[in-house]
């Protein structure tokens, strides 16, 4: 009976010490994150049967138990997750966010202001060298941000890779720690010991991986944990399984899970978010960026290629792109120019090249046909070679280099040729006869036209003669090929005859000027089909006095257009009365009608239409004779993008954000930007065209201006960092919530402790006063002896 | 079971609870300090895109008040400079007047020719003026002066180096405004008349049209002079050399009333002895001159033609000769680029004839013409010269047309350039005004968020403190 009190005493006892030592516990860890309260469990010891009676041997101490409710952790651990994954990413949007430097810092959209008002500004005075000096400035102002907003996201996305190496490791040190946990709560599970640090343990390391990728547990034998993310094992109860970081197929960063095939595509935690920031969030910008850039590239260049700078045409002109040898065979002329490895896309069209007399004026235009199928860059060559006074070449960078002859200068503008009958065919001081027939002409092999030149002098007879040989078919002869069988013509030659084409109309022409030259028209079979049955037997003469034609303005109307002009009647101009040039456009509709007769002074401007004006000198001019020439206005001098594509006058360098900067000889002499369509120095017209770049809506940006596809750019920034901001607070707020749902379970309350631990410290002293009694039962016993 | 409370829980709460009250409070204390609602795109990304087109906008219409600007200036300067060009030509038209008055002295005119000098030299300033680096009245041609002096021949002229082409300003969304005068339209002669003669020799103009630049001199020179048979004791004075007379010339000798008359021209007495009678000259009513020996004059009444022979040159060194019946004889010079039609069937004496071109010549060659024609270096008679002042006359009273249409377009444009101010700085308003609302901090507002924020701080902070400060050890003894 004493031993039994003593053993229940002590029992109680000892209960009571091991309660209040996890009430110690518990206080000592109510400050420990991830703590689970442990409880104690009390059961009855096992009752002595004495004497018939079952008597109480007090108290065990059953277990240890921690509150935890799995479910809600596994909740914390994917909720967690997403927490780390939004964290990074709002990290990296802030950060962008930051580079835009809006809405009222140094950003691409100022910088873009000040530049399209600095043109503005050079529009208003552009022989200003102060202004000009201003502009191109603001041009290397702009592309330096464009840089820098390029090299900031670069560098966001390059710290997040390198982010990524760190809480990959973590992953790592996670994992091998979870494994070992598993190990020792399985030891502990057999030596039939309940591991409650251990198992917190373990659930502050999930909780911790959970904030770095997101992962699914599975529960292993010996309450072991497997962890897997995405699919792939990363720990399977005693294993953990490396993590680390490669490339996938397309360059972007991904992540590999040792002894696992394939890519982990983990899309929560810390890592998720380095991932979304590093492989799509990031380079999307960018890209954004990228075709902003160039599309300011692709239009500011479209304007600027085809203007003449301040100090007038080129003498010289290197491309700033070069071509590639696509094909790996050593020769770059063989190359489509479309698939040569340029910036910039080609597409069919015609680039007019415009070659000045640097002397007396003269500009001469000529057009080469670009196919974005055909053209190599040997047609290039070929057609630019084949212009008169200028050449071309590609230098050992691979470059196209244009070199006009001494003299000469050449550009690319839309410019009038100010005296476009460079032949005299209206009213020159050749003898001028011109066929009344257009082409094509319906020659039959053996025609021939007979002429005597200088009928009533020295009379040479000249019989030309056209053979099927000569055309591509003789039956629908053109214009071109009958002058050029005439001009091929040695006797022609030697008599001073020549040939030259108007629209579709061959005109005979005696080769030297003055009211000497003459030629009669004899005849021969081919008269009546080039309609020249009229002039049989006349003889014509040339003039002393040349109708010098002279053309100003900039022409305004759209598209491209020919316009000839034609007299109404023989005449004089200024003498003969109700003598008139009839101006035909290309479709062969009359738009005006200029009045040259009596009352007009030779020299004198008259008004075409479309921003152009006409003068003529004295002289005669026949209807009888088909006297006529055209002028030729373009509205678009490349249709092509071949010039911004070589990167031929252009103001911008590079093809995106990264790349761009403004050509180096335009930022060494500012005199080089082109401001005019003419060379004039007071002639803005190209620098207004450039502002339209800044006004008018692009295709490629969706139609957006290229500020408004800025603005949306910082908008959708700022809306992700918001959105961002507010998905992580609204789930923060979940955690803590599921937090505070843990911690009705597992948290440590330090009054419910102090209350405990009154509690066991009152069963403690009852137990030792239940010894004292039990011990003075023994004692009154002992006092019997 | 109530609800349990950690209180690690407890106190993580009253941390959040202040940290976001403060998170509140500074983004008021932003807003109030900066004055602006949006700091960063994220604090409203519509808001944002909204003020950046905004900006956008606001930095067009920046542009469009420059360029008005601009142009307003050069509108000024070009118009003081008209008006200036206006008082001036009035001035010259005065002078001409004046120099026209038959009593001048040689010096009187003298000194009036170096006040045509002075308005010439005026003048072409203005034609020159300058705003800034450019030449206003240039065209496009504006990097060097418009009107420049060259020599031609023996002789200074100020020709045209700009061009007629107009420079624009853009005023508005696609609005472009032409801001320049060239300066030809100005200070040409913008008449398109053909050319015209000064009417001193009688020569004219042919059917043909002609074709040359400002003025030309024509020289008519006599050749010889052809006396009729039967003269009644008059010889030519030295074979007729220094006559002037042209063409056909009827001679009259009134033996009654003594009287000696040529052509249509005034009748003189032919004087007795003592008179020298060895070179006494008549004249044509075109002041071409017969100078004749009477000295062998017996009396008798006589009638009879003579012919003055002649050739005409323009640039000085090849003549045609004339026998006036050419209707339209062209002359030619192909240095300067003229070609002139005569018709000689008038010409009575030999002289320069001034040709103007109409649409061609300037106000600073007419002024120059003017000063050259007071100083008569040419030696011109009272006659030739009054011819010559009355179409320069005329010459200035085109030019001054001229100006006042330049002042006239000056002053629409100006119209323009103010109109287009008005409605750029009214848009320019209204669009601060939609910036401010989208991106200007309301303060009134942000004052009261703040001292919400403030509020509501502080309470968190106490009710915090109090939550910190119960526990049950307070009470355990």
């Amino acid at each position: 009976m004493t031993s039994i009190g003593y053993n229940t005493g002590l029992r109680a006892l000892l209960s009571s010490q091991f309660a209040l030592n996890t009430v110690g516990h518990n206080i000592s860890n109510a400050n420990t994150l991830g703590y689970s309260r442990q409880q104690i469990h009390f059961g009855t010891s096992s009752p002595l049967a004495s004497r018939g009676v079952l008597i109480g041997t007090g108290v065990n101490a059953l277990d240890v138990q921690r509150g935890v409710d799995q479910l809600l952790n596994r909740r914390i651990f994917s909720q967690v997750s997403v927490s780390g994954s939004l964290q990074t990413q709002l990290g990296g949007m802030t950060e962008i966010e930051a580079l835009f430097g809006e809405p009222e810092g140094n950003s691409v959209g100022s910088m873009l202001d000040d530049f399209f008002t600095s043109i503005s500004e050079l529009s208003t005075a552009p022989e200003d060298a102060i202004l000009r000096t201003g502009a191109v400035q603001s041009a290397v102002a702009l592309t330096s941000q464009f840089n820098l907003l390029d090299t900031g996201l670069e560098n966001v996305v390059q710290d997040r890779r390198a982010e990524l190496s760190t809480k990959v490791s973590e992953v790592n040190d996670f994992a091998t720690k979870i494994a070992q946990l598993n190990v020792r709560i399985g030891e502990s599970l057999a030596n039939g010991l309940s591991p409650n640090d251990l198992y917190d343990e373990r659930d502050r390391a999930l909780r911790g991986l959970a904030g770095i990728v997101d992962f699914k547990t599975v529960q292993g034998p010996n309450d072991a944990i497997g962890v897997l993310v995405a699919g792939n094992t990363l720990v399977s109860s005693a294993h953990a399984n490396r993590m680390t970081v490669t490339t996938d197929n397309t360059g972007k960063t991904a992540l590999q899970v040792v002894g696992a095939s394939g890519f982990v595509p983990v899309t929560g935690g810390a890592i998720g978010g380095l991932l979304e920031v590093s492989r799509s969030l990031g380079p999307d910008l960018r890209g954004q960026i990228d075709q902003l850039a160039r599309n300011l590239i692709l239009e500011s260049n479209r304007v600027h290629s085809v203007g003449v700078p301040a100090g007038g045409p080129f003498t010289s002109l290197t491309a700033q792109n070069s071509i590639k040898d696509r094909d790996q065979d050593g020769s770059l002329r063989d190359e489509l120019l479309s698939n040569s490895g340029l910036p910039f896309d080609i597409s069919n069209g015609v680039l007019s090249v415009n070659v000045t007399n640097m002397e007396s004026g003269d500009v001469v235009r000529s057009e080469i046909a670009i196919s974005k199928t055909h053209t190599t860059v040997q047609d290039l060559l070929d057609s630019v070679n084949a212009i008169d006074n200028l050449s071309a070449d590609i230098d050992g960078f691979g470059r196209l280099r244009l070199i006009s002859n001494a003299g000469h200068g050449f550009d690319f503008s839309s410019r009038i040729d100010p005296s476009p009958d460079a032949e005299g065919t209206f009213g020159g001081g050749r003898a001028t006869l011109g066929s009344g027939a257009s082409a094509p002409f319906a020659l039959a092999d053996g025609d021939t036209l007979s002429l005597t030149v200088d009928p009533s002098g020295a009379a040479v007879p000249l019989t030309v003669t056209f053979a099927t040989a000569d055309f591509d078919e003789i039956s629908e002869a053109t214009a071109d090929e009958i002058a050029a069988v005439i001009n091929g013509d040695s006797a022609a030659q030697a008599a001073g005859i020549v040939a030259n084409v108007v629209g579709e109309q061959v005109y005979l022409q005696s080769i030297s000027s003055g009211a000497t030259q003459s030629f009669r028209l004899d005849g021969g079979t081919a008269v009546a089909t080039m309609g020249l049955g009229f002039a049989v037997g006349t003889t014509t003469t040339g003039q002393d006095n040349t109708v010098d034609v002279e053309i100003q303005g900039l022409y305004t109307g759209a598209g491209d257009e020919v316009f000839t002009f034609r007299p109404n009647m023989d005449g004089t101009i200024g003498t003969t009365p109700g003598l008139a040039i009839d101006v035909f456009d290309a479709s062969g509709e009359r738009i005006s009608t200029l009045e040259v007769g009596v009352g007009y002074q030779p020299g004198s401007e008259l008004e075409i239409g479309e921003g152009l004006r006409v003068s003529f000198g004295l002289g005669e001019i026949s209807a009888t004779n088909n006297d006529a020439f055209e002028l030729e206005v373009v509205d678009d001098p490349d249709t092509t993008d071949v010039l911004v594509a070589l990167g031929l006058n252009s103001l911008f360098v590079g093809s995106d954000a990264e790349t761009i900067g403004v050509r180096e000889d335009i930022v060494a002499d500012p005199s080089l930007l082109s401001s005019s369509k003419t060379g004039s120095s007071g002639d803005s017209s190209l620098l207004l065209d450039l502002l339209d770049v800044d006004s008018k809506g692009i295709g490629s940006l969706g139609g957006a201006t290229i500020g408004q596809f800025y603005g949306n750019i910082v908008g959708d920034t700022g809306f992700e960092v918001a959105s961002t901001n507010s998905a992580l607070q609204s789930n923060d707020i979940l955690i803590s919530s599921l937090d505070l749902r843990r911690d009705q379970v597992a948290g440590v309350n330090v009054d419910e402790e102090l209350v405990d631990l009154l509690q066991y410290e009152q069963s403690f002293a009852a137990a030792a006063q239940f010894i004292t009694v039990v011990n003075q039962l023994n004692d009154e016993l002992l006092s019997l002896i | 079971m109530t609800l349990r409370i950690s209180t690690l829980g407890s106190f993580q709460q009253v941390l959040l609870g202040i940290r976001g009250n403060q998170g509140l409070l500074i983004r008021a204390q932003e807003q109030v300090a900066s004055g602006r609602r949006i700091l960063r795109p994220s604090d409203d990304p519509t808001g944002t895109a909204r003020s950046l087109s905004l900006t956008r906008q606001l930095a067009d219409t920046g542009r469009f008040k420059e360029a008005i600007t601009a142009g307003l200036t050069s509108t000024n300067t070009a118009t003081s400079g008209l008006e200036d060009a206006s008082g001036l030509l009035a001035e010259a038209r005065a002078l001409v007047l004046q120099s026209m008055n038959g009593t001048l002295q040689q010096e009187d005119r003298e000194s009036l020719a170096a006040e045509f000098d002075l308005i010439r030299a005026q003048l072409l300033e203005i034609g020159n003026v300058r705003a800034g680096d450019r030449y206003l009245f240039g065209g496009t041609k504006s990097g060097a002066p418009p009107w420049q002096e060259v020599r031609v021949g023996d002789e200074t002229r100020v020709v045209y180096r700009g061009n007629e082409e107009q420079q624009f300003l853009r005023i508005g969304p696609g609005v472009d405004l032409p801001v320049n005068l060239p300066g030809i339209d100005i200070f040409g002669l913008s008449s398109h008349s053909g050319a015209r003669f000064s009417n001193l020799t009688g020569l004219a103009g042919g059917t043909t049209a002609n074709e040359g630049q400002g003025h030309a001199d024509v020289i008519l020179r006599h050749d010889a002079t052809l006396a009729p048979g039967g003269l009644p004791g008059i010889a030519l004075v030295n074979g007729g050399a220094g006559d002037t007379l042209l063409g056909d010339n009827e001679l009259v000798i009134d033996a009654a009333a003594g009287t000696i008359r040529l052509g249509a021209g005034p009748q003189i007495s032919i004087p007795g002895p003592p008179e020298d009678l060895s070179d006494i000259v008549v004249e044509n009513e075109s002041g071409g001159t017969l100078h004749l020996d009477l000295s062998g004059y017996a009396g008798g009444s006589f009638t009879g033609t003579f012919t003055g022979q002649g050739s005409a040159s323009l640039d000085g060194s090849t003549f045609v000769a004339l026998d006036f019946t050419q209707t339209d004889l062209e002359l030619r010079d192909d240095a300067r680029g003229i070609v002139l039609h005569v018709d000689t069937t008038g010409v009575e004496r030999a002289g320069k004839e001034l040709v103007t071109f109409g649409g061609t010549g300037n106000v600073f060659d007419l002024l120059a013409g003017l000063a050259g024609d007071l100083r008569n270096e040419e030696g011109l008679d009272s006659h030739e010269l009054l011819g010559r002042l009355d179409d320069r006359l005329e010459e200035i009273g085109k030019n001054q047309q001229g100006v006042l249409l330049g002042l006239g377009v000056l002053g629409s444009r100006s119209q323009r350039l103010i109109s287009a101010e008005d409605r750029v700085q009214s848009v320019e308003l209204q669009l601060e005004t939609l910036l401010s609302n989208e991106r200007d901090a309301d303060f009134a507002e942000v004052a009261l968020d703040l001292a919400r924020a403030d509020l509501t701080l502080q309470t968190a902070q106490a009710s915090g403190a109090r939550l910190i400060q119960t526990s049950l050890l307070n009470f355990l003894r």
